[in-house]
């Protein structure tokens, strides 16, 4: 289902820290059938905007659209169960005293299906996550994964027309954090079912999202496919925040039209008289020279992030093959393509 | 030295009851000045079965009025903790401090009152004033244990339960509660002993056998020739004890931690 978020705001009161604007004037589309990420650091209010979807909490401000039909306003909001939505959470959140198989059957309980009908589709959905041979285990007998997989057969086994993951792979160990994805990617393509997903980790979005939105103190700052949000970030903030290793940013004065950047004469086209202008550690070449002084090669298997200084600032830069500067000695730094943002 | 401390907390906390358990056995409590002990079960016998004694009426009024008080505050305590941790509710700590600055009043303070309403009721000498009394003066405690019962329970799981379309009240019953019976067993014996060692609020509401309770009932034995009984008020004490160390024993499996286990990675 279609997913519109209209201006959204969301405005609590705490108790530590006073008057918290969570949501700032959010608008987003989810179109139908899509994976759509929303990364943000935290604290930007990611989990809030998935929290007001699910009907888990009411907006100050703004509507909020599922398949074309106002759920939540200020003056109207529906609870989460006449939404038809399922949700992921980071720490699984299964029903401690329940076996699997009584977690994943909880919503169809609910639901009031008949008991030939639960066990149906619990065996399907149970099929589809292969965790048929862990369905009368109790979550405390469960691995990480386990647990993670039972969560999601929760969430779909009722055919939600929206799921939300807040969060879903980020207390999984590396290794398996690579199968869950694809698994998740699969079964959202196979299933056809929208899904929002949040995370911090901007790996983890690039990888998966067919759209993504990057949240930054409560306002989205950029929406669109990732290699996109990756090669033009709108702001300094994006760029930042998007890449391992992080774009090189500096701020740099205009001086007849250009700015000069480790010995590399950069155009650009502002009236301010002062730019950022950013490189990634991949769009630059250590070259000859005598600017910058290598501090370290950390070593990625056949890649290396060389970390250069001069003076006060920092650089990295991306090299292939085995090789690579010796520490202590002085570079020299050629910038392929570069990024320019207005103050 | 290693057991030094504790063989002495020991001593000083099971002497008197060790010296009760002795008299308690004997026919002559004062064994001190004859210098001879001779053993008998006669005071426990005489308790149980001497009917103007009435012990076993303070037993049965105890038991009665402790268990059903405590059940009752347990419920409302469950309901109290459950909106006060899981709603929002504006200024919920307030509440809680206010509800321990209730418990801070001695209880002399508001039994006179309290003796006013229940005249005035009808309900002085009844089961039911002590029960009343008893939910409302341990409503504070049963409060405290189960808001730190229930926070301790992550919101994920209500959140998932409500996202799965169930309502406030099946995700109490059927998602909070079930992992939570260690708590409630805890609470509830608490609350139970609460009820069952008071003693200021039994006296000044009870008259007689048909709802004394034990620590009054105790305390106003009397001896055949105006002595203090002390064989039967040793006695009938660790009689008295016996249901809640039965209590204790029959359900202690219950109280152990870690049925939340497995829940969300802790």
């Amino acid at each position: 289902m279609r997913v519109e978020v209209r201006d959204l705001w969301k405005v609590y009161r705490s108790a530590l820290r006073g008057r918290v604007e969570a949501l700032r004037g959010v608008n987003l589309v989810v179109e139908e059938g899509e994976l759509f990420v929303v990364l943000g650091p935290s604290g930007c209010g990611k989990s809030t905007l998935l929290n007001l979807i699910a009907g888990l909490d009411t907006p100050t401000l703004g509507e909020i659209h599922i398949g074309g039909k106002l759920v939540a306003s200020p003056d109207r909001s529906l609870p989460p169960k006449e939404r038809n939505v399922a949700m992921v959470f980071q720490n699984y959140a299964l029903y401690p005293h329940m076996t699997a198989f009584d977690n994943i059957a909880f919503p169809l309980k609910v639901a009031g299906l008949k008991k030939e009908e639960i066990n149906k589709k619990v065996r399907e959905v149970a099929e589809t996550l292969q965790i048929e041979h862990l369905l009368k285990a109790k979550p405390s007998e469960l691995s990480g994964g386990e647990r993670q997989r039972v969560a999601i057969a929760r969430a779909i086994v009722r055919n939600p027309d929206l799921i939300l993951l807040d969060e879903p792979l980020s207390n999984l160990d590396a290794q398996l954090r690579i199968r869950m994805k694809a698994e998740i990617r699969k079964i959202q393509r196979d299933l056809g079912i929208t899904a929002i997903y949040v995370t911090h980790d901007q790996t983890e979005a690039m990888s998966i999202a067919d759209r993504m939105a990057v949240m930054n103190e409560g306002k989205v700052v950029q929406v669109g496919d990732p290699m996109e949000v990756y090669r033009r970030p709108a702001n300094t903030f994006v760029a930042t925040f998007v890449g391992t290793p992080p774009m090189n940013l500096y701020r740099r004065r205009v001086v007849k039209g250009s700015v000069e950047l480790f010995g590399n004469r950069i155009e650009v086209d502002t009236t301010e008289e002062y730019v950022y202008i950013g490189f990634r550690p991949e769009e630059a070449e250590v070259t000859e020279g005598n600017t910058l002084e290598v501090v370290w090669v950390e070593r990625l298997g056949d890649e290396a992030v060389v970390h250069l200084r001069c003076g006060e600032e920092k650089a990295l830069v991306k090299i292939h093959g085995a090789g690579g500067p010796e520490v202590g000695t002085k570079v020299g730094l050629l910038i392929k393509k570069h990024h320019i943002f207005e103050e | 030295m290693r057991f030094g401390g504790v063989v002495f907390v020991l001593l000083f906390s099971l002497t008197p009851l060790l010296w009760a358990l002795v008299v308690s056995l004997t026919g002559t409590p004062d064994l001190i000045l004859r210098g001879k002990l001779d053993l008998t079960l006669r005071n426990y016998v005489d308790i149980l079965v001497m009917e103007d004694l009435h012990f076993l009426d303070y037993l049965r009024n105890s038991i009665l009025i402790s268990s059903i008080s405590a059940l009752i505050s347990l419920a409302l305590s469950v309901l109290s903790s459950y909106s006060l941790t899981r709603f929002g509710v504006r200024g919920s700590f307030p509440v809680l401090l206010t509800v321990l600055g209730v418990t801070l009043f001695p209880q002399v303070s508001v039994a006179g009152f309290l003796y006013k309403v229940f005249s005035a009721l009808g309900i002085i000498n009844t089961h039911a004033a002590l029960v009343l009394t008893y939910t409302a003066w341990s409503l504070p405690l049963g409060i405290w244990v189960m808001y730190a019962y229930f926070s301790s329970i992550p919101k994920e799981i209500d959140m998932a339960a409500l996202v799965d379309g169930a309502g406030r009240l099946r995700i109490l019953l059927q998602v909070l509660l079930p992992p939570s019976v260690p708590g409630l067993v805890a609470t509830y014996i608490l609350l139970f002993l609460f009820s069952f060692n008071e003693f200021l609020f039994a006296l000044m509401f009870t008259f007689d056998h048909s709802v004394r309770t034990v620590p009054v009932g105790i305390a106003l034995f009397e001896g055949i020739h105006g002595q203090v009984p002390w064989g039967y008020i040793t006695a009938a004490s660790f009689i008295s004890v016996a249901p809640v160390i039965l209590m204790v024993l029959l359900i202690q499996r219950h109280i152990v931690r870690g049925l939340t286990g497995g829940a969300v990675k802790g």
